[in-house]
């Protein structure tokens, strides 16, 4: 399954000269997956670059722009370089160069690859603060491949790069997706169910997805090998200008697999919380009068002429019908209100509504294919391109926008028609035929929504006025008559949150998810990250007989406790059929500066594998157990064990229970781990029914694992 | 008796410089190599080569001697990460030269790297590249104009519209 990407009849060369020759920068043949290993020297091995033609192609860039002195060819004052001791440069001797433009010719008279080892030591902000400069350099910045290729390589998966740059205009775009992803990447958690709820967002193709670990036993093949099963839960896909726009939810109705395509509405840098919203957008900001456009992001195509025709078709077919969506949230007048403001059963309707109203089934083919990579096959590469491919074609057919008059009407809140006319609205359409058009369409819909509802009766409050906070449904109302679409939206942003030992204090109404603070390990404290592990011995295997050995997966982090450093071990996920302790809690704490007072000694000589224990140091500390109720686990006392192979041991002194731990990559967990079916979209995304089971297994057998081939 | 090598500048002028000298230089290594002793370098003038063979001269010194065992470990940790500059200068004396060396004007250093890069100096290359990027980061663009005396030929609307368009840079820290 030989896959070509060919952008070359999309973007045609630029008309600057220097181009020309930069698109020699380019490999000219399909980069195989995987070769693009960068080696230590960070000036890309492409093969076919002759490194002299190269340094000698300096004066490329001279070319296109006027007054350009000679390079290496100063005025012959001769001076000593002792003289120079100066920042400022101002020109010596002159010839035909001006003293204004000798600053930016300095740059423009560098070798790409030159420009392209400065910004590997700046970041993206830099880099656009020198485009902003002046003409000159913007155009040069903005050109060049390989300055931006520099600042992916910092950012993103190295050996995908160049495939995905296939995707979008140019390595400046792949940047600015790169960069605006970023913050979402990491484990994200929340209270609700109890048993634990744990989504982490990796890299897909061209996109990051959010996937949940669900709260399962150890599978066959041992901890490191699972497989571990998970589901998924939203994507986020690039658009061909590197905006990171394409939002899909995942879910499962009626026993099949479905998209829900949204926006992306914000991703603030240091998000901690991910909320799905219902956005409301005028007609104007979803189909502009002109285009929007990059002017400076021209993109250099040096692929030859394809060889699958149809296929470069339906790529540029793909692009050049694109609409992009207004990126910047439309002014909000301060009395409106936003979508948290509303009462939660509003925001729950609105959003189990739209959710139905742009669902899209999943073809057969795509339901196979995988979301992200896999450590078991090599040519997943070829297969995540198609999905994003169709993906994107989905997406154009339904971005996911409905007509609100419909949620109006369905919700319930169009019925007050005093309360309409007092509010200014600006909508071509008029409100009748709009509403006669929208009623046919959801009369059962209608029919239906009004029998489930168990809102107060609605004229009872038929007196508000619009914007006052007296009845649920006017507000929700007022929200509508912001826009004339309303799509679902993502929106990461940052709150102050409190949090207690590691787990943060979450709200229990709002559809997010919070980032799980990432500790990493330093020097002085080693253990911090995520463990995972499970209660007996020996440890990482399932034991034999039907019922399978819980998995907990646990976040140790440090802290100082009363003048001790201490190592909590916070529990996120748990494997039991019951819940025992609330998410959260923090299964034990260590003192683990110390070496324990009066050593315990270690219970078993032996592990697994036969192999004679060694216990490397030993720390006190308190182990989670039963307390007032469900809501206030109690401590009881028990001992840490720092053992060979970096393993951890904790055991309870009185029970000698004993969970071991072993340190794991999530990331690298998933792709060798196994799919399971989603639940319905609102809730696969936050489950907010107070729940002590484990409400992820959809699937029949519990104890077992899922039958369903990835 | 050390074997000298003859740098023949743009503009005429020679410079006899020992062999491990002029071998800093990955380029000269290779024609020397192959062909005879007088290279010419028609694109560095003088004062360039004046400054390049200066450095050379003081890295080639330290060069010469075998790496300590601090050094050839700072070497091995940077070329086990997946990006990585050229070993870093682990003598804090020849840090403190190679610092003073790049108190040039920018005119100064960026003939230095195009010289360097054109003679595959890599040491010399990451320096001046350190340099020049730590007089960009962190800086405004009207900062930037006016560290590299740059003319700022946008319109105020040009401008804006730019600012807009990468506003998704200036959103990350």
């Amino acid at each position: 399954m030989g896959v070509t990407f060919h952008w070359s009849n999309l973007w045609p060369l630029h008309l600057f000269p220097f181009l020309a020759v930069t698109s020699l920068l380019v490999p000219v043949t399909p980069f195989p997956i995987g070769h693009a290993r960068i080696t230590s020297d960070i000036r890309p091995q492409y093969p076919l670059i002759n490194h002299q033609l190269l340094s000698n192609s300096q004066t490329v860039f001279s070319d296109a722009i006027n007054g350009r002195r000679e390079v290496g060819a100063l005025p012959d004052s001769g001076e000593v370089r002792g003289e120079e001791r100066s920042d400022f440069c101002r020109p010596v001797g002159g010839g035909a160069m001006s003293a204004e433009d000798y600053g930016a010719a300095l740059f423009l008279g560098l070798p790409d690859d030159v420009l392209a080892l400065i910004s590997a030591r700046l970041r993206p902000r830099d880099l656009c603060a020198v485009a902003l400069c002046c003409r000159g350099l913007n155009a040069a910045v903005a050109a060049s491949e390989k300055v931006w290729l520099a600042q992916c390589q910092l950012l993103g998966p190295l050996p995908v790069l160049p495939l995905w740059r296939r995707g979008v205009r140019s390595y400046r775009a792949l940047c600015r997706f790169l960069t605006g992803v970023a913050p979402l990447l990491g484990i994200w958690v929340h209270q609700n169910p109890e048993l634990g709820n744990v989504v982490c967002v990796v890299w897909g193709f061209l996109s990051v997805v959010g996937v949940r670990v669900i709260p399962q036993e150890l599978g066959p093949l041992g901890l490191h090998a699972g497989p571990l099963l998970w589901a998924p839960v939203f994507e986020i896909l690039a658009d061909a200008n590197g905006a990171s726009s394409r939002f899909f939810l995942h879910g499962r109705e009626s026993g099949e697999d479905c998209l829900y395509p949204g926006s992306v509405r914000s991703i603030d840098s240091s998000s901690n919380v991910l909320l799905l919203e219902v956005d409301v957008l005028s007609k104007a900001s979803i189909f502009p009068q002109k285009p929007l456009h990059l002017a400076s992001a021209r993109s250099i195509s040096a692929f030859p002429e394809p060889k699958d025709a149809n296929f470069a078709k339906k790529c540029s077919r793909s692009n050049t019908t694109e609409i992009s969506l207004f990126t910047e949230p439309p002014p909000q007048s301060l009395s409106s209100p936003t979508f948290t403001h509303l009462p939660f059963s509003d925001r729950r309707r609105l959003l189990e509504l739209v959710a139905s109203k742009v669902r899209l089934k999943v073809p057969p083919d795509l339901a196979a294919a995988p979301l992200f990579e896999r450590a078991s096959s090599l040519d997943d590469a070829d297969r995540l391109a198609d999905r994003w491919l169709e993906l994107i074609d989905m997406f154009k057919l339904n971005g996911g926008w409905v007509d609100r008059k419909a949620a109006d009407l369905v919700l319930g809140s169009a019925e007050y028609t005093i309360a309409e006319s007092r509010i200014t609205m600006d909508h071509p359409l008029s409100a009748s035929t709009g509403k006669r058009r929208s009623f046919s369409s959801v009369t059962g819909y209608l029919k239906q929504f009004m029998a489930r509802s168990s809102s107060p009766s609605k004229s009872s409050s038929g007196n508000a006025s619009g914007g006052c906070g007296k009845s649920k449904h006017a507000q929700l109302h007022e929200f509508l008559c912001k826009g004339d679409f309303i799509g679902l939206s993502l929106r990461a942003t940052h709150m102050r949150l409190t949090s207690y030992r590691a787990w943060p204090n979450m709200h229990e109404s709002k559809f997010a998810l919070y980032k799980l603070p990432s500790h990493v390990p330093v020097t002085g404290r080693e253990f911090a990250g995520v463990w995972g592990g499970t209660f007996g011995w020996p440890p990482g295997q399932p034991s034999e007989g039907k019922s399978g050995k819980a998995l907990f997966f646990l976040l140790l982090s440090y802290e100082e406790l009363e003048g001790h450093l201490v190592l909590i071990a916070t529990k996120i996920l748990e494997g039991t059929h019951y819940v025992l302790h609330p998410n959260g809690s923090a299964m034990f704490i260590a003192k683990i500066d110390e070496e324990a007072s009066e050593p315990e000694a270690f219970p078993w000589e032996t592990d697994g594998e036969s192999l004679q224990v060694e216990v490397k140091s030993s720390h006190s500390g308190e182990g989670i157990a039963n307390g007032y109720g469900f809501r206030y686990p109690g401590s009881k006392p028990g001992t840490l064990f720092v053992l060979q192979n970096g393993l951890l041991a904790f055991v309870w002194k009185d029970s000698q229970s004993i969970l071991s731990l072993q340190r794991v990559e999530l990331q690298q967990l998933l792709k060798k781990g196994e799919r399971v079916p989603v639940l319905p979209p609102i809730v696969n995304f936050a489950y907010l029914t107070k729940s002590y089971s484990n409400v992820f297994a959809g699937f029949s057998s519990y104890s077992g694992h899922s039958s369903s081939s990835n | 008796m050390a074997k000298m090598i003859k740098l023949v500048s743009g503009d005429g002028a020679e410079f006899e410089v020992e062999e491990e000298v002029a071998f800093q230089s990955k380029i000269i290594k290779d024609i020397v190599a192959d062909a005879d002793d007088v290279i010419p370098l028609p694109t560095v003038s003088s004062k360039v080569l004046i400054q390049v063979i200066e450095y050379c001269r003081k890295h080639a010194a330290v060069n010469s001697f075998p790496l300590s065992p601090s050094s050839s470990a700072a070497a091995a940790a940077s070329s086990s990460s997946s990006i990585s500059y050229s070993k870093p200068v682990s003598d804090p004396a020849l840090r403190a030269w190679d610092n003073e060396f790049v108190k040039l004007n920018n005119s100064s250093l960026f003939d230095i790297v195009i010289a360097a890069n054109y003679l595959d100096i890599e040491e010399l290359v990451d320096l001046v590249l350190e340099t020049v990027a730590d007089r960009i980061k962190g800086k405004q663009a009207q900062e930037i104009r006016r560290q590299f005396n740059i003319e700022n030929d946008f319109t105020p609307e040009e401008e804006e519209a730019l600012r807009r368009e990468n506003s998704w840079a200036f959103q990350n820290n």
